[in-house]
């Protein structure tokens, strides 16, 4: 009896696909037969969640689009013909991904017939050629968690938003309760989806908070780019949670994975008068929250991940399946908004040559240059081995 | 067992020659009776096969204990069969296999924490050179791990399918497990048009 592998009962596909880490090899596999189409699930990190919630200020009539984005670090693994030009082995594109359909943004012409495989529509940064389609599988994949977008048209004054479920169970494929912080130039408003209407946080002031993500059922936020608070989900109750040793520095908040970490990195501002970007310096903490308070903990190392800190957002992605030698090095940040288009990584212990400098602290390691191709759409950079 | 074998008249002898061998008769008779249902089974190793019949006609007696790794036999075992247990929906060259795997998966004590790592590690080498079949075979081992319920050989096999379509096209997985196409060319050019996409644009 010669196998139909058509015939693989549900129950065994599913196991299967749950196997297959890389989400568009699980769209691969739905795209053998017909029969595994309709019985292997698509995958739940692709979906874009979409919300619709009331306008605020109520002046305009009309919704608010929310969605929630996945977002993926590719590392273009192979020469593909189209990217010739500018192809190296430590080439990397940043960006959200979306169904092409349902997108506005076509930059190309479908071909006649595209690949059944898995590709993304992509103009070469910096090159006079055509968009092409980059093929999934000439890349390394790397999830880099969700992020959540206002569609359409911003409000004036707008900075930014977080999102949170509220019950897991139920939160993953829209059906839960969840909570929004939008964020202006001088107030903090919440929505909660039991209500859908908005509500100021009081116990901010006439500040504006950057940084805002939702992490393990509560709200962070950083305000004036200088004090990290905690704001609780439903009394929206205001709590400061600064590092034990205060340094003046901006602060930025990168989650990890979903509700996997939450890092804390703070970029030292030298004393005044410097302004050399290549003296800065960072300390990263992560979130020890197995206590009622929570507190920041130093650390030297990320567990083997790169954090992204920039105008996309601020992510993490795990490094463990990366190759030494191609650039991007474990347990490095990379600032992708500049200035400049050349950036280097910054690693902890670098050694600055200085005698007087305390090195337990994050640098910039000159060792690994960084040079961005393109910063929209995608954040798409080149990394010196 | 060993006295299993001494014949009851020289025990007898021994009995009248020495009061200490009494002792022994007693124990040994009772022993060999077995008065007590089960006793046997505490003194002597516990080597009760079970048999199982394949749909064709093949059967294979195997200790309970490499029977038991199948949660649908142990349960059957529960439920009281005795005798040999019917599985229709194996093949003997199928359920040999699938037995090789239940006879080196039988858990093994191990007297310190750093054995048990080696005798993982060990196991983790001899299951990659025993998945390491055709595609066919695979198939039938997918199918009967998830009939008899074995949880370890059904996550072996189901991740070693997952490592085939890994990193590799939807036509090269057809070639690979010879499933055909079955798209109308409305229907292709549907999923081909679905597996575009763009990045999201960043405002």
């Amino acid at each position: 009896m010669t196998p139909d592998w058509s015939l693989l009962p549900e129950e065994l596909l599913h196991a299967i696909s749950e196997n297959l880490d890389n989400c568009f090899d699980v769209v691969h596999a739905r795209s053998i037969c017909s029969s595994w189409r309709s019985t292997v699930p698509f995958p739940s990190c692709l979906l874009r969640q979409s919300y619709s919630l009331p306008t605020f200020p109520i002046e305009k009539e009309g919704f608010f689009t929310i969605e929630k984005i996945p977002m993926f670090l590719f590392r273009v693994r192979s020469h593909s013909a189209a990217l010739a030009a500018v192809a190296s082995p430590s080439e990397y594109v940043l960006g959200g991904i979306g169904r092409r359909d349902e997108s506005d943004d076509h930059m190309m012409e479908l071909p006649r017939s595209p690949p059944l495989e898995c590709s993304v529509e992509f103009k070469i940064p910096g090159s006079e050629s055509d968009p092409t389609l980059m093929n999934m599988l000439d890349c390394q994949i790397f999830p880099l968690g969700h992020h959540y977008r206002m569609i359409g048209e911003e409000p004036k004054d707008y900075r930014g938003l977080a999102f949170l479920p509220l019950n897991k169970e139920g939160g993953e494929e829209g059906g839960g309760e969840f909570v929004v912080l939008l964020s202006y130039s001088n107030v903090l408003m919440a929505l909660r989806s039991s209500e859908m209407r908005w509500m100021r946080v009081t116990k901010i002031s006439k500040a504006s908070c950057s940084d805002l993500v939702g992490f393990r059922g509560r709200f962070y936020a950083v305000v004036l780019d200088r004090e990290i608070v905690v704001i609780d989900p439903y009394s929206l109750d205001v709590t400061p949670l600064m590092p034990s040793q205060a340094l003046r520095s901006l602060k930025f908040l990168v989650p990890s994975g979903d509700d996997d970490e939450l890092f804390l990195v703070e970029l030292i501002i030298p004393p005044s008068g410097v302004l050399d970007f290549g003296r800065f310096k960072c300390r990263v903490s992560r979130l020890d929250d197995e206590e009622e308070d929570g507190k920041w903990v130093e650390v030297t190392d990320l567990g083997d991940r790169v954090l992204f800190i920039g105008h996309l957002g601020n992510m993490c992605c795990s490094a463990k399946k990366l190759p030494d030698g191609y650039g991007l090095s474990r347990n490095s940040l990379l600032f992708t908004n500049g200035p400049g288009n050349v950036s280097y990584l910054y690693k902890y212990g670098v050694d600055t040559g200085n005698v007087e400098d305390d090195l337990s602290f994050w640098r910039l390691s000159r060792e690994n240059r960084v040079t961005f191709l393109s910063t929209y759409p995608v954040i798409a950079f080149r990394v010196e081995c | 067992a060993f006295v299993e074998n001494i014949p009851e008249i020289y025990i007898l002898s021994l009995l009248f020659f020495s009061p200490h061998f009494l002792y022994l008769l007693i124990s040994v008779s009772v022993l060999t009776m077995d008065p007590i249902p089960g006793l046997s089974k505490l003194t002597v190793s516990s080597s009760k096969k079970i048999v199982l019949n394949c749909s064709d006609g093949k059967s294979f007696e195997i200790d309970e204990a490499v029977a038991r790794k199948s949660k649908l036999i142990a349960d059957m075992i529960e439920s009281g069969c005795d005798g040999p247990i019917p599985l229709q929906n194996v093949t003997g060259k199928t359920l040999e296999k699938v037995i090789e795997y239940c006879k080196r998966h039988v858990v093994e004590f191990g007297p310190s924490d750093e054995d048990d790592e080696e005798a993982a590690e060990k196991l983790a080498i001899w299951d990659a050179e025993f998945i390491k079949v055709d595609e066919e075979t695979i198939f039938h081992l997918i199918l009967a791990a998830n009939y008899l319920n074995i949880e370890g050989l059904l996550s072996l096999t189901c991740k070693t399918v997952a490592d085939y379509i890994k990193d590799k096209t939807p036509e090269e997985v057809r070639q690979i497990f010879g499933i055909e196409n079955d798209y109308t060319p409305e229907e292709e050019e549907a999923v081909r048009k679905e597996n575009v996409w763009a990045f999201d644009p960043n405002q």
